[in-house]
């Protein structure tokens, strides 16, 4: 029987290059031989805790506002993501997302984890965040996604009102803080390997090949 | 299959870099698009 190979991913439902790298990480996987034998977990990252809960303007409001950047500079850089996410098959819509902090959708996202639906809700989260702009910091609305990802919609609010799982976003994150990530989306494969970015499926794809050939040779 | 260069960038603690540098990270809010690598000159052009 072949030994499990374990990714972990940090990732935010709020980081455009997350959703575009979990794209070019399943091209990688599915072609790699193993691929049946490979579990995905993803952790918490919060890219910008300082987003308000509720925030009224636009993506261009709020980094040129909190990031300090010029609105033509940030229209150029979201323009081109936009173009990039199409290469990938998605279909991002900035002017409609509505910008907000994700410590809830990461609670979400441990309480699927729970359930055994993490990746499906990862999915529905991004999708509704860069594609239909949806308001992922909203109790209401996260249970409404969860509850299409095939969560028991009941179980998640009582975890989202009692904050079940703040604790294990708080270790996501200090664990991403004691590897040294300071950007998303970082891939650890094999509890070895450090991939940054949204790279080519190649580089997944190679990557779960080494670890795969070095466990074997370690036999 | 010939293994992966190691990536130039600074190895987070514990952990073994694969990959390219400047490829889509968001860091602090911000999520930079890199800038497209140059064509290497045609040998012919020379």
């Amino acid at each position: 029987m072949t030994e499990p190979l374990h990714v972990d991913v940090w990732s935010d439902i709020a980081c455009p290059w997350c959703y575009i790298g979990k794209r070019k990480f399943e091209a990688g996987l599915a072609a790699f031989a193993g691929a049946d034998d490979v579990t995905v977990t993803y952790h918490s990252f919060e890219l910008s805790p300082d987003t308000p809960q509720d925030y009224d303007g636009s993506v261009v409001d709020f980094l040129s506002a909190h990031k300090g950047m010029p609105r033509d500079q940030v229209e150029q850089m979201l323009s081109q993501v936009t173009t990039i996410a199409a290469d990938v098959g998605l279909d991002y819509d900035f002017a409609a997302v509505r910008q907000t902090r994700t410590l809830l959708a990461h609670e979400a996202l441990h309480a699927a984890r729970a359930q055994g639906r993490q990746l499906d809700l990862v999915e529905r989260l991004f999708a509704a965040y860069f594609e239909e702009g949806r308001h992922v910091g909203s109790v209401d609305e996260l249970v409404a996604l969860g509850t299409e990802a095939g969560l028991d919609g009941q179980a998640l609010r009582d975890d989202l009102d009692a904050g079940t799982y703040s604790d294990a976003v708080a270790q996501d994150i200090a664990q991403a803080r004691a590897y040294g990530i300071q950007g998303v989306p970082f891939y650890v494969i094999g509890g070895k390997y450090g991939v940054s970015g949204a790279q080519r499926p190649e580089v997944f794809t190679q990557a779960l090949e080494q670890v795969r050939n070095e466990a074997v040779g370690a036999r | 299959m010939s293994e992966l260069p190691l990536s130039p960038f600074p190895p987070p603690a514990g952990l073994v870099p694969l990959g390219e540098q400047d490829v889509g990270v968001c860091v602090d809010g911000v999520c930079a698009v890199p800038e497209p690598v140059p064509d290497a000159p045609d040998p012919e052009d020379r």
